[in-house]
């Protein structure tokens, strides 16, 4: 038993450091509205410990009070209109007192008006498209966090499966509205600090605003179970005061340009050896497996396959358009030129898989157009 | 006991049907109620009172988004 003990306690002082900032109750957030709700729920939650107390309260005291001990006799009456009206009316006005300022908020939530500036986010299986609407920016943003990492060979960093690539940049104290949707499955983008979490269905868009107080780094999740790597698409959000936002769109389509002229020059087999690499760990490995092996039965090899093996123009179908019916998504939008004629080559020249074939970004560049 | 051959008084019935709405009614109005063979004036106050629940549940909304 002691044994017991200390071995319990031995591990509520573990999480207790391994945790630091956990909390048991909702976040304030960072907008009016997550500070809204979190109000809600604090009045709501001591609406409920009353109640609770109350009823326990009489309930407790009325069992002992007249307990049979003391020579308490039951009534055995059948009905009492009093206390019937009594325990429907009380809750319905408690109710009605807590709808009015929910239905303010709710209000509020649903109000996407007049936004300064609009998003599309767009869930695929296992990551997040931004396209901004109004700007020429249209990026992805998956998991960066290393597969060492994962597979506990390396120590874990602070932001463990909560840090991606390219993350979501918004200004601060604008109103920026979401257009949610889906590529796939349903999945639902959620930011605890923003309250925001709405689901991203295909084939529907969904609308969510958030105004955010203070510039900085917010992290959230999907938060609909959407197949193998669910727990792999993490959502990162910087807030940036409106001159960062301003350098950061003109830095974005700089690097844009850039990734265009990449395309035109000349490549050869090491450099997209190296760059392959690096694209198929982000883009591939979740499914085809770091050894190109796949997992049989449900996603294919690509070493030794009839595919990356075989005709070129084959191969770049299937990784530009993917294979409808199937898992295997199309890569043309998600991926640069240079990525993908580098991810091809790649896939023919790995494991094994000597082709010797050079996918050029430019026959790529070419396909995108 | 006697079954009351006479049909009940519209006004009993809108009573009963709004203590059938609120969840709570006399033992004494139940036992009345029960007396009648005729059901079809329940039915109609019934679907009556539904329909301005609905209508004023309706408003109630309107109401509340113009305003809040």
């Amino acid at each position: 038993m002691e044994k017991l003990l200390l071995g319990v306690s031995g591990l509520f002082l573990f999480s207790g450091r391994a945790h630091a900032d956990w909390t048991v109750n909702l976040t304030k957030g960072v907008t009016e509205i997550s500070r809204e709700i979190y109000d809600l729920h604090m009045v709501i939650f001591w609406i409920c410990v009353v109640i609770g107390f109350i009823v326990f309260g009489v309930m407790l005291w009325s069992v002992v009070y007249h307990r049979k001990s003391r020579g308490a006799k039951a009534h055995n009456f059948h009905e009492s209109l009093v206390v019937e009206i009594a325990w429907t009316v009380v809750p319905f006005i408690i109710l009605i007192a807590m709808a009015v300022p929910a239905t303010a908020t709710l209000i509020k939530m649903y109000d996407n008006t007049e936004a300064d500036l609009d998003i599309q986010v767009t869930g695929y299986q296992w990551k997040w498209r931004y396209q901004y609407l109004a700007e020429d920016i249209d990026f992805f943003s998956s998991l960066s966090t290393p597969r060492e990492q994962i597979n506990n060979t390396q120590e874990k960093s602070t932001d463990y499966l909560l840090e991606v690539d390219n993350p979501l940049v918004i200004p601060v104290g604008k109103k920026v509205r979401f257009l949610l949707t889906a590529n796939d499955v349903i999945h639902s983008w959620w930011v605890p600090e923003f309250a925001v979490k709405k689901d991203a269905i295909p084939g529907f868009i969904n609308e969510a605003w958030v105004i955010v107080d203070k510039p900085g780094v917010y992290r959230g999740q999907c938060a609909e179970l959407c197949g193998k790597d669910h727990g792999f698409m993490p959502i990162v959000v910087e807030v940036k005061s409106q001159e960062d936002y301003e350098q950061w769109l003109a830095e974005f389509k700089k690097a844009d340009a850039l990734k265009s002229q990449a395309a035109e020059k000349s490549w050869n087999l090491a450099d997209l050896m190296a760059t392959g690499e690096q694209v198929y760990s982000k883009a591939c490995l979740a499914c085809h497996q770091a050894n190109g092996e796949g997992v049989p039965s449900i996603f294919p090899a690509l070493k030794n396959s009839a595919v990356a093996l075989g005709d070129e123009a084959l191969h770049i179908d299937v990784v530009l358009n993917g294979v409808s019916g199937t898992a295997m998504q199309a890569f043309k939008d998600q991926l640069s030129a240079v990525e993908l004629a580098a991810v091809i080559t790649y896939e023919r020249n790995a494991w094994g898989n000597k082709t010797g074939d050079i996918v050029t970004p430019a026959q790529i560049a070419e396909l995108k157009k | 006991m006697s079954r009351i051959q006479n049909e009940p008084r519209w006004i009993d019935v809108i009573l009963s049907v709004l203590a059938a709405f609120f969840g709570v009614q006399t033992k004494r109005n139940h036992e009345r109620d029960s007396m009648t063979d005729s059901y079809w004036r329940y039915i109609v106050i019934g679907l009556v009172l539904l329909l301005a629940f609905i209508a004023v549940i309706y408003l109630l909304v309107k109401l509340t988004l113009a305003y809040l």
